[in-house]
């Protein structure tokens, strides 16, 4: 790994004026202490359930790492929160460990699950806490809080909404997505037909639909981002009387 | 000098003509007869080959020649201008044309610039004028239809159906005059074209070696070199062979 | 500063079932301050548009370069340019600034008018072609206009559904692109005629 060379400055003291045109003897020499691993992330919510997805390849420059790495994952057993990042792998994995061990604690203490609005607190105290070197991690945070999906999403220092968002996307192909999700779950731009500048009212979107939207999108950045394909994790967190249930789906997308 | 105006620079005379080009004109009228007939699904050139000495190997000798794969032209006059001609048409159908559209020039438009090149050598210091007349015969993809050409030592042009240049030039066009038909097909055009040679043939007989024949007409996609690559057409201009001008003889 | 996103701005073409359509916005900026909001992008030569983002200086120079040497062609031959003609044009004219470039991406969108076959293509700025059988894109916006498209369009689209499909996408791009917006402009082009739509947008 480039960052872990050294410079040998022994070899090169005295200075060797044949070849060094530079004033001093020492060589300094910088390391880079991130990489973009490329990916992208999205969260939509419906009504009762939340729908957290990520594209499953892990890249450096032009070369693929990993066909298979996931990017969503359970903060718990027990627990309906569930977390994506994306970025530099490494920074995204350690917030991703740091949130299960707190959710842990959280539980060994309380007795209780942690809530989504308090894991979405801690979560930007864990971000912001890293203020001057940060944990390069874009992160959306899901669960279900009193029967509803809920969805955070954050900045690299910790910034959030605290009442949370409709949908989200994060990583290489956010700018491709993001639109699409103005369009298809805000309904932005859309009116009703002959009626004049009547906006085509928000409603909950239906788990299908969801899905539906997050496997075009994410098909349809594949095509057009070298950075996202191979697979697709889709993770939905669903309500159920008092609990919830979570499942995940593996989609395909293109490896090319 | 015994006469005033015998310059190499083309000058007007008193009487406002311009007697190089005349000369040049001249040149052309003692050429070999050439001419073309322009048919509803092609176009055929036809001249005779004339050689000096029965020595000279007469499949070296060309005076039809492609310009573009749907372009060929024939001359009555100096065979060496011709070649200047031949490869200048060429060079600006490229310079001024495929290098900026990516396709070949329309007939028109290379005649164009062909004639522009023989009006500056009137126009220019130290030159003489060409001393060639042209028959242009090219297809025209955009309105998918055949044009015939003649082009002038003074740079003038003429769209024609049917034309002869050169020194049997007006009985040929007479001949022509009375055979041409609207609605002509390339066979039957191929076959007039041969008949009016041997009207006004004016050495020698008529055989493979001594007609040269280059014919506009459907795509020649045996001509191209490989198959199978989609949309890809052959040149719709082309020259008879030898053998294939003995076997339209043979049935005049 | 990147002078191709000085001046802000979004151009998208499409091609639907015997019909083709050209989008652009209408703002002109001078970084991220607005200079005008009636600044269109598309230029007709014929029945061939042309969709011009980049450097407004250059916008300029461009489309009227163009407009001379199209008009130069039609005096000419005696007949409208082409699309595919056209775009070779483009492609040939952008190719002599090859060491000192233009900064532009165009967008060419046309019917043919001897085949009747729907024709669109983008170019970077030194003239290399794009040919493309759905979509093409060019300025600020365009990774939003690549998602959206990629997501919205469809094979087969009627004249009235390209219209709808194109300006969804330019829309919700440009909505998502501080350098665009501001108003657009819609043609949607089939063999006997052209439509010219202007959309009301957000103005921010």
């Amino acid at each position: 790994m480039a960052y872990l060379h050294t410079a040998n400055i022994i070899s090169d003291f005295p200075p060797s004026h044949h070849h060094h045109t530079s004033a001093g003897p020492f060589v300094q020499h910088q390391i880079t202490p991130y990489t973009n691993n490329g990916g992208t992330i999205l969260g939509i919510t419906g009504e009762d359930f939340v729908v957290l997805a990520g594209d499953t390849r892990h890249s450096e420059g032009y070369s693929i790492n990993s066909r298979t790495e996931k990017k969503v994952h359970r903060l718990g057993k027990e627990s309906s929160l569930v977390l994506a990042t994306v970025g530099f792998g490494a920074d995204a994995l350690d917030v991703v460990e740091t949130m299960k061990r707190a959710v842990e604690d959280y539980k060994f203490h309380h007795n209780k699950e942690m809530s989504p609005p308090a894991a979405a607190q801690l979560l930007m105290t864990i971000l912001y806490s890293n203020r001057f070197f940060p944990k390069y991690a874009y992160c959306i945070l899901v669960g279900i809080h009193a029967g509803k999906g809920v969805l955070y999403s954050y900045d690299v220092v910790g910034s959030y909404s605290k009442s949370g968002e409709r949908r989200a996307a994060a990583g290489a192909a956010s700018d491709l997505i993001v639109p699409f999700l103005d369009n298809q779950v805000e309904l932005k731009n859309q009116y009703v037909p002959y009626a004049w500048e009547e906006e085509i009212p928000v409603q909950p979107l239906p788990m299908e639909k969801v899905r539906r939207l997050v496997k075009d999108a994410f098909t349809s950045a594949t095509e057009r981002h070298i950075q996202v394909g191979d697979g697709l994790q889709i993770i939905t967190v669903a309500a159920s009387g008092v609990g919830w249930g979570v499942s995940e789906e593996m989609y395909e997308l293109k490896k090319d | 000098m015994a006469d005033r105006y015998s310059f190499s620079l083309t000058t007007f005379s008193p009487s406002g003509k311009l007697v190089q080009i005349e000369y040049a004109l001249a040149a052309v009228n003692q050429g070999v007869t050439s001419l073309g007939i322009k048919a509803t699904n092609g176009i055929v050139l036809a001249t005779e080959k004339k050689s000096t000495s029965s020595l000279i190997n007469p499949s070296s000798l060309e005076k039809i020649s492609l310009i573009t794969p749907n372009i060929g032209m024939v001359y009555s006059g100096m065979g060496p201008d011709f070649r200047v001609l031949v490869d200048r048409a060429r060079k600006v159908s490229h310079t001024n044309y495929k290098r900026i559209y990516n396709e070949y020039p329309p007939t028109r438009i290379l005649v164009q610039d062909v004639a522009r090149v023989m009006q500056e050598a009137t126009q220019s210091g130290g030159v003489r004028p060409y001393g060639v007349s042209l028959l242009v015969a090219g297809w025209d993809e955009h309105t998918d239809t055949p044009a015939l050409y003649q082009v002038d030592p003074s740079g003038s042009y003429f769209p024609w159906k049917a034309t002869a240049i050169g020194k049997s030039a007006t009985s040929a066009k007479t001949f022509l005059e009375k055979r041409y038909a609207e609605g002509l097909e390339l066979e039957d055009a191929i076959h007039i074209a041969l008949l009016t040679l041997k009207e006004t043939l004016e050495g020698g007989e008529l055989n493979g070696d001594t007609v040269e024949i280059g014919i506009v007409g459907t795509p020649a996609d045996h001509l191209l070199g490989y198959e199978g690559v989609e949309g890809k057409k052959g040149p719709r201009f082309r020259k008879l062979s030898p053998q294939e001008i003995e076997d339209y003889l043979t049935n005049l | 500063m990147d002078p191709f996103s000085i001046n802000g701005g979004a151009c998208v073409a499409m091609v639907g079932k015997n019909c083709v359509a050209i989008a652009c916005d209408l703002r002109l900026g001078k970084q991220t301050l607005t200079i005008s909001n009636n600044y269109p992008k598309i230029f007709s030569y014929g029945d061939t548009y042309l969709g011009l983002t980049g450097l407004a200086t250059d916008i300029e120079t461009v489309s009227t370069d163009l407009r001379t040497k199209v008009n130069m062609y039609r005096l000419r031959e005696e007949r409208d340019i082409e699309p595919e003609t056209f775009t070779n044009l483009v492609s040939s004219y952008l190719y002599q600034r090859r060491f000192g470039p233009f900064y532009v991406s165009p967008v060419v969108a046309g019917i043919n008018n001897r085949t009747g076959e729907p024709f669109i293509a983008a170019f970077d700025c030194l003239g290399c072609t794009d040919y493309s059988k759905d979509f093409v894109v060019s300025g600020t916006s365009s990774n939003q206009l690549f998602g959206t498209c990629e997501s919205l369009w469809e094979p087969g689209l009627e004249p009235e559904d390209l219209f709808e499909t194109i300006s969804q996408v330019l829309l919700n791009s440009m909505d998502r692109d501080a350098l665009a917006g501001w108003g657009a402009h819609v043609y949607i082009i089939t063999k006997d005629q052209v439509i010219k739509r202007l959309l009301k947008t957000r103005q921010d």
